[in-house]
């Protein structure tokens, strides 16, 4: 299979911190033939950036140092370039795309601009010539209206238009290459989709070869040819996409692996997670770099680094990869067996079906600086949160969820409606009378960081919460309830005094669940709660909640974008589209029987590990249009492969088409299935 | 565009009117006056004073006299001095000249000094070059004009010879005050520029930019710097304010022609009709300076030329 285009061989590198230096990744090897796609996964911490910007050189201008190794690509070691041959390789020969597409893009000139300028750079064509290429290129990665966009600047442009935009100028000059780190992350499920599925073909066009990087294993089930796995800074398993998800030789891929919430599992059972967190880069584990949070791990484990082996062409980090995998598969099952098998017992079926929250045509508006419009962030939505249950809400951002679940607790005052709260309207109480209400209500943040406060320690901020709601007043009581919710949250007791920035997202995470659960709370809204955590800690995080709400009988509006998560967490779903309710219905019907043609889009833009290759490519199109003004009739009619005249015109009503299914779409009864 | 002209023109009257009154309270409240200045060389008697006062319309009350002003302005009038009777706007004219160069030619050498400094010293962060930079701004905002000045007198014109020490006329003259006023705005504009480079260099766009293949030259003057310019400009327009204080000490050691020492003299004299005519000249010179400020704003940086296009 001829030869590679780029061979890197055991790169090593260190950063220079003030803690000394750091290796970040340790003897990294691997290759990628001409038009192949290779995806490096893991963790995130795990090394992927810094590899694919020690490729580029890029870390030359951080604080790192390429120690050891070679970048062969072709014939040049691009280790051993001066700074002007490599500006000659840098977007001509390797391109690359990052994952914010919002900040990487120079503010400061437009589209047209900063495409031309890479033109200018590589291809020896005029400003004319190279203007004119730029608006064919964004023409190809699917953009609208490409004259104007190339005259606009970066704040004027949609995440994915960006991204576009973004890919367009990594292709502006035939890259042999395109490294491209998380190119998907900062993007919704149908934009994320329409990515994949535009590098997909265009990889096939430019025949360019792609190092994609990813920590979302779906992403890379969908476009990779090969795998290559990194665990803290280290390669762990490498091979061809089949093979490492079907049958995985090292425990922490098929960790991974198991982490993901499937679409057939049983709702019951606990999410597979792997234990722990990855190591800091200052705290390397001796040996193994995985032992302390391998099921497997053995006294030689301990003490020995594995080297990687080839079995059957795939190659893996791991002293009993051969053992494991001769046993028929014990591995697997094993695995299977001694963790999964724990369940979270189902509670009672909710059947006196008490809600909780009854919302009624509850509405926010944002009025709009020098307009008279306004942004209707919620519109008109009713809508039941029973007691006892776990209420999903999806969407693309901008659709309102957020706003609907601080307008639902009162934290913004609604521009009409009316909320319920066990019978009682929340407009009705006052200022203390709310307060003590919002005990019972408690919200779980994102970003657990920003949430807590960095100068306190962990231990006041749980007790905080005791203080001011409960009224607890012997230190002693509070610190052992302090203690105890520790514990309950998976905490070590004796990190009270620790402060937040010593803690993994993970561990924040559950900081921020431990100070709401000190409230003693009936209700929490979770809003994207696990989104921005690694799969392994989403896991475990979701697990958490679970066990909490099954113990303390809560009630969850947990907000989320990863359909897969939501879906495995609630027991009813509402899907929300420019501030409107679209669909009800519990989760398994939902997602067997979507009833809106938004919920099938949405749905069909999941990537999933267990259809590699064969990436969807009738998801959504388009992008959510600005809620400042949105489309007459059926607000999603501009993206409806089956919008008609009356669609058009009239406002479609949620309405009940099976028991307890609610769509508003006015051709909902054609797609029933009985 | 035309919006932003009028909301800075409704600003710029605001700031006229404001000064103007706060010239004219401090002088009418103040327990002498022009006539006691006068009357201290003529040696003259209380009558004399009196009827003075009375001539100068200076014991007319506080807002009789404020309205005569301005509606003196109005008609082009600014009052003559109080001392020769010689006409305000006259004595304005050619002193004016003189300080404008000097301010212009201390913000171009502050601006040089400064961008270059500040990008140099951000590009080579924590090394001899960032050390150096960042001493010569600390010794340009701490060190006060007058002595700098004198410094420079003993050092370039003393010593060395190549400069005069004082005087107004040609450009010769020029350089050691405008060095001694353009190190001040330097030290300012160094570190401000130091800090948004830093900030920009930071920046994911940048990783962007080299990953393309551009020079780490474009980088920096071309992507960076275009960034870090637009808050050195915000303070462009403070510094001027600054200049147009300094130049009063400037011209004094430098015995320089200019509305700084007009002003010193006027102030010492109680000349009140100088100083209110020199207020509102250096007012309207820095709310232009300030208007030009926020279009070059707009011009590098096109979200804020979009927002005033609206
Ligand atoms: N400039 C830097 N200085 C010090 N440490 C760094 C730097 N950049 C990355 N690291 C560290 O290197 C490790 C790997 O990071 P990264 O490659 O970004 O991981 P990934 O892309 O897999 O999430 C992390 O522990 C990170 O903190
Ligand atoms: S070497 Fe040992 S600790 Fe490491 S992955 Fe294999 S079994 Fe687990
Ligand atoms: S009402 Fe019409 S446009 Fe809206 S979802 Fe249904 S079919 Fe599509
Ligand atoms: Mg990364």
């Amino acid at each position: 299979m001829g030869k590679p285009l780029l061979n890197v061989s055991e790169l090593t590198v260190d950063f220079k911190t003030k803690r000394g230096l750091l290796t970040a990744i340790s003897n990294i090897s691997l290759t990628i033939k001409p038009s192949e796609t290779v995806c490096i996964v893991g963790e995130s911490g795990s090394g992927k950036s810094v590899t694919s910007k020690a490729i580029m050189r890029l870390i030359d201008d951080e604080n790192g140092v390429i120690s050891k190794g070679s970048i062969q690509l072709e014939d040049q070691d691009l280790n051993l370039l001066t700074k002007r041959d490599l500006n000659r390789i840098r977007g001509k020969k390797i391109a690359m795309i990052f994952q914010e597409p919002s900040s990487a893009f120079d503010p400061v000139f437009t589209i047209g601009d900063q495409i031309v300028e890479t033109i200018v750079k590589h291809l020896k064509l005029s400003k004319k010539e190279a203007w004119q290429r730029g608006i064919e290129l964004l023409k190809k990665v699917g953009l609208s209206e490409p004259v104007i966009r190339m005259k606009q600047y970066p704040n004027e442009l949609s995440g994915g238009m960006l991204q576009r935009a973004m890919i367009a100028m990594a292709l502006s000059c035939n890259p042999d290459l395109l490294i491209a780190d998380e190119p998907t992350t900062a993007l919704d499920v149908t934009i994320q989709s329409q990515i994949i599925e535009l590098l997909n073909s265009l990889k096939k066009e430019f025949h360019m070869a792609v190092l994609l990087i990813t920590h979302d294993l779906g992403v890379a089930a969908q476009l990779a040819d090969r795998i290559v796995v990194m665990y803290a800074g280290t390669i762990v398993e490498e091979g061809k996409v089949e093979k490492i998800f079907s049958q995985p030789h090292h425990p922490y891929t098929s960790g991974l692996l198991q982490s993901i919430p499937k679409l057939d599992a049983k709702k019951e059972t606990k999410l597979f997670s792997i234990e722990g967190t990855i190591p800091s880069l200052s705290n390397i584990p001796s040996g193994c770099r995985f032992h302390p949070r391998c099921p497997f791990a053995t006294e030689k484990c301990r003490l020995e680094s594995p080297p990687l082996k080839n079995i059957d062409g795939q190659q893996s980090a791991c002293w009993h990869t051969s053992e494991l995998i001769n046993h028929e598969n014990k591995f697997h099952d094993e695995l299977q067996l001694g963790r999964t098998q724990e369940t979270i017992p189902i509670q009672q079926e909710v059947t006196e079906q008490e809600p909780l929250f009854e919302v009624r045509e509850l509405s926010k508006y944002y009025p709009i600086k020098h307009s008279h419009k306004t942004i209707k962030a919620v519109d008109h939505v009713s809508l039941k949160i029973y007691k006892g249950e776990t209420f999903g809400l999806v969407g693309e951002s901008g659709s309102g969820k957020s706003t609907f679940g601080r307008t639902l607790l009162q934290l913004e005052k609604p521009t009409d409606g009316e909320v319920l709260f066990d019978g009682q309207s929340l407009a009705a109480f006052n200022h203390r009378e709310l307060r003590q209400k919002r005990r019972e209500m408690q919200v779980i943040f994102q970003d657990p960081y920003g949430s807590l406060d960095p100068k306190w320690t962990i231990g006041s901020i749980i007790a905080e919460p005791l203080k001011t709601h409960l009224k607890k007043q012997s230190r002693k009581e509070i610190l052992a309830a302090v203690k105890e919710l520790m514990v309950k949250v998976g905490l070590e007791p004796e990190w009270i005094d620790r402060h937040p920035h010593e803690f993994s997202g993970g561990q924040r995470q559950r900081i921020g669940i431990a100070r709401a659960m000190a409230a003693n709370p009936s209700f929490v809204l979770a809003d994207e709660a696990v989104s921005a955590l690694d799969v392994s800690v989403q896991a475990q995080i979701i697990n958490l909640l679970k066990e909490l709400q099954q113990s303390s009988g809560l009630t969850y509006l947990f907000i989320g974008h990863n359909l897969n998560v939501v879906r495995h967490i609630s027991d009813r779903i509402g899907v929300m589209y420019l501030g409107k309710i679209v669909e009800i219905a519990s989760s398994e019907e939902l997602f067997e029987n979507p009833l809106h043609p938004y919920t099938s889009g949405l749905i069909k833009s999941i990537p999933s590990i267990e259809t590699i290759g064969t990436h969807q490519i009738d998801t959504l199109k388009g992008e959510i249009p600005s809620p400042s003004d949105p489309p007459s009739g059926c607000a999603f009619r501009t993206r409806c492969p089956f919008a008609t005249e009356l669609c058009h015109k009239e406002v479609p009503t949620l309405k009940e088409y099976q028991t307890a299914h609610f769509a508003a779409c006015h051709y909902a009864e054609k797609r029933k299935v009985d | 565009m035309l919006k932003l002209l009028i909301n800075r023109c409704c600003t710029a009257l605001f700031v006229l009117f404001g000064s103007l009154l706060a010239v004219f309270s401090i002088n009418y409240f103040l327990p002498t006056d022009v006539v006691d200045s006068l009357s201290a060389s003529n040696a003259s008697n209380p009558e004399i004073a009196e009827n003075l006062r009375k001539e100068l319309g200076l014991n007319q009350p506080f807002y009789t006299q404020f309205s005569h002003y301005i509606i003196g302005i109005l008609h082009g009038d600014f009052g003559a001095s109080a001392i020769d009777g010689e006409p305000v706007i006259d004595k304005i004219i050619t002193q004016f000249p003189a300080t404008l160069s000097l301010t212009l030619t201390s913000i171009l050498i502050a601006m040089i000094v400064g961008l270059t400094l500040g990008v140099l010293a951000a590009v080579h962060q924590n090394t001899v070059i960032d050390y150096v930079a960042r001493v010569i701004g600390l010794f340009g905002i701490s060190m006060p004009t007058f002595w700098s000045g004198i410094l420079l007198i003993l050092i370039f014109s003393i010593s060395l010879g190549w400069f005069p020490a004082m005087g107004s006329e040609g450009f010769s003259t020029l350089v050691l005050p405008s060095i001694t006023l353009g190190l001040v705005g330097a030290g300012f504009i160094v570190r401000v520029v130091r800090n948004s480079m830093l900030e920009i260099i930071s920046e994911n766009f940048i990783q962007t930019l080299r990953a393309k293949g551009l020079s780490e030259r474009m980088v920096i003057y071309r992507h960076a710097l275009r960034n870090a310019l637009i808050p050195a400009i915000t303070i462009i327009g403070v510094i001027i304010g600054d200049f147009l204080g300094g130049t009063v000490v400037i011209e004094t050691v430098f015995a320089r022609k200019g509305i700084g020492r007009l002003v010193a003299d006027a102030i010492i004299a109680k000349d009140l009709p100088i100083v209110q005519g020199v207020v509102f000249f250096t007012a309207i010179f820095y709310v232009v300076i300030n208007l030009l400020v926020d279009i070059s704003y707009s011009v590098i940086d096109p979200r804020i030329r979009r927002q005033i296009g609206r």
